[in-house]
């Protein structure tokens, strides 16, 4: 793929969604993710997303339309997409923030990075994950 | 063409106070008797300037190169440098440093904006363009003269390094403490380092530290060196051993 990019968008979901909901969000875009050879990673913590998307610059862009029509969310920003010389991310994950160690190794497809980061291990000092940072220190969210 | 002006260049080291270590060096142009980078341009014909300024930054990697350079090396270039020939210059300059073993991801471009940019949008899809070859792409002197918000806003740069008249006797001086703990949170929020420029004394260094920059060029630590690289044992200023690595700087 010659034309990568990533985007780095924000979002707050209109309804705080269930455990049941965020099963279901990552069972669908996980697959379809695949399917679309789009990389990155979604975290979730008290309502608010964030969101790294690597891949294809249109796929990417396109993707980013239907998540901004979307109605389950609301104030999405675009924060950043730009090109990256490779893909940073090995494959698409998300992490949850009120899931347990022991609850995330029963679901595949999510990550630690709200218990310990080791998702993280190995991936370049760039931009996302100084964005990712910024996340975890609270920033990039409306409540 | 240039044959007959006789230059080279003084490297000043860039400190990462997290790392406990010199990460790259910024290479400065000098005439042959190290003379002040004017002194050279002055020998030089206005037209020609622009094929100079390229013919300084790839002789400053060769000597990098045979200085035996195993960090970083930032270099300098104008905007219209950039948008000449969509960019041509930067290719050059990054093929120059593959010639001479040297890794795109060790060249720092620090732009300065000495000038009005009239064309944001171009400047924004050349540097795009070239962010694919892993080079690190820093905005110089910001917060001085035309270097601002605009070239913020239109190229997210991987690095700011903040002018050094915003810091000068920043410890005592309110307003400037405001304005660069703002720029700091800005560039946390985009994914950008900060880099603070000139800093003279222990007190400006300290105050920008208790703000979590990391990243430190000035004499406190070392003046430019002539041909040289200069060491970690050789800073003027040994970097604290108690240095914070804290990730939360500031809550929400």
């Amino acid at each position: 793929m010659s034309n990568l990019f990533h985007l780095i968008y924000a979002s707050q979901a209109v309804h705080e969604f269930s455990r049941q909901d965020i099963v279901e969000l990552l069972s669908d875009v996980k697959q379809k993710n695949q399917q679309l050879d789009v990389h990155g990673m979604l975290l979730y913590d008290k309502g608010s997303f964030f969101h790294i998307l690597e891949g294809d610059k249109e796929i990417i862009h396109d993707l980013f339309d239907q998540i901004v029509k979307d109605e389950k969310y609301q104030k999405v920003t675009k924060i950043i997409f730009e090109a990256i010389p490779k893909m940073f991310f090995s494959d698409w994950s998300m992490g949850y923030s009120s899931l347990s160690r022991s609850e995330l190794e029963q679901m595949d497809g999510m990550n630690d990075f709200f218990v310990g980061q080791t998702c993280l291990s190995g991936i370049d000092q760039g931009r996302a994950t100084k964005l990712l940072r910024a996340f975890s220190c609270g920033r990039w969210r409306s409540t | 063409m240039f044959k007959g002006i006789d230059f080279s260049h003084a490297f000043q080291p860039i400190i990462d106070i997290n790392k406990g270590d010199i990460v790259s060096y910024e290479v400065l142009l000098r005439g042959k008797s190290h003379e002040a980078p004017w002194v050279v341009f002055n020998k030089v014909e206005k037209q020609d300037l622009p094929l100079f300024d390229q013919y300084n930054r790839e002789k400053a990697i060769a000597l990098a190169s045979r200085l035996g350079l195993d960090r970083s090396i930032n270099l300098n270039f104008l905007p219209r440098d950039i948008l000449a020939d969509e960019g041509s210059c930067l290719i050059k300059t990054i093929e120059a440093c593959r010639r001479h073993g040297f890794n795109s991801k060790q060249l720092t471009i620090e732009i300065t904006e000495s000038e009005f940019v009239e064309n944001y949008d171009a400047l924004s899809n050349i540097l795009n363009n070239v962010r694919r070859e892993n080079i690190v792409i820093a905005i110089d002197d910001f917060g001085a003269g035309y270097a601002g918000l605009n070239l913020l806003a239109s190229i997210q740069p991987d690095l700011i390094k903040v002018d050094m008249s915003l810091l000068r006797h920043i410890n005592e001086n309110g307003p400037r403490q405001a304005i660069v703990r703002a720029m700091s949170r800005v560039c946390l929020d985009l994914g950008i380092d900060v880099l603070a420029e000139g800093v003279e004394t222990e007190e400006e260094f300290d105050w920008l530290r208790s703000i979590d920059i990391s990243l430190y060029q000035g004499f406190l630590f070392a003046k430019p060196v002539f041909e040289s690289l200069p060491t970690v044992d050789d800073l003027k200023f040994k970097i604290p051993t108690n240095s914070f690595t804290s990730v939360c700087c500031y809550g929400t």
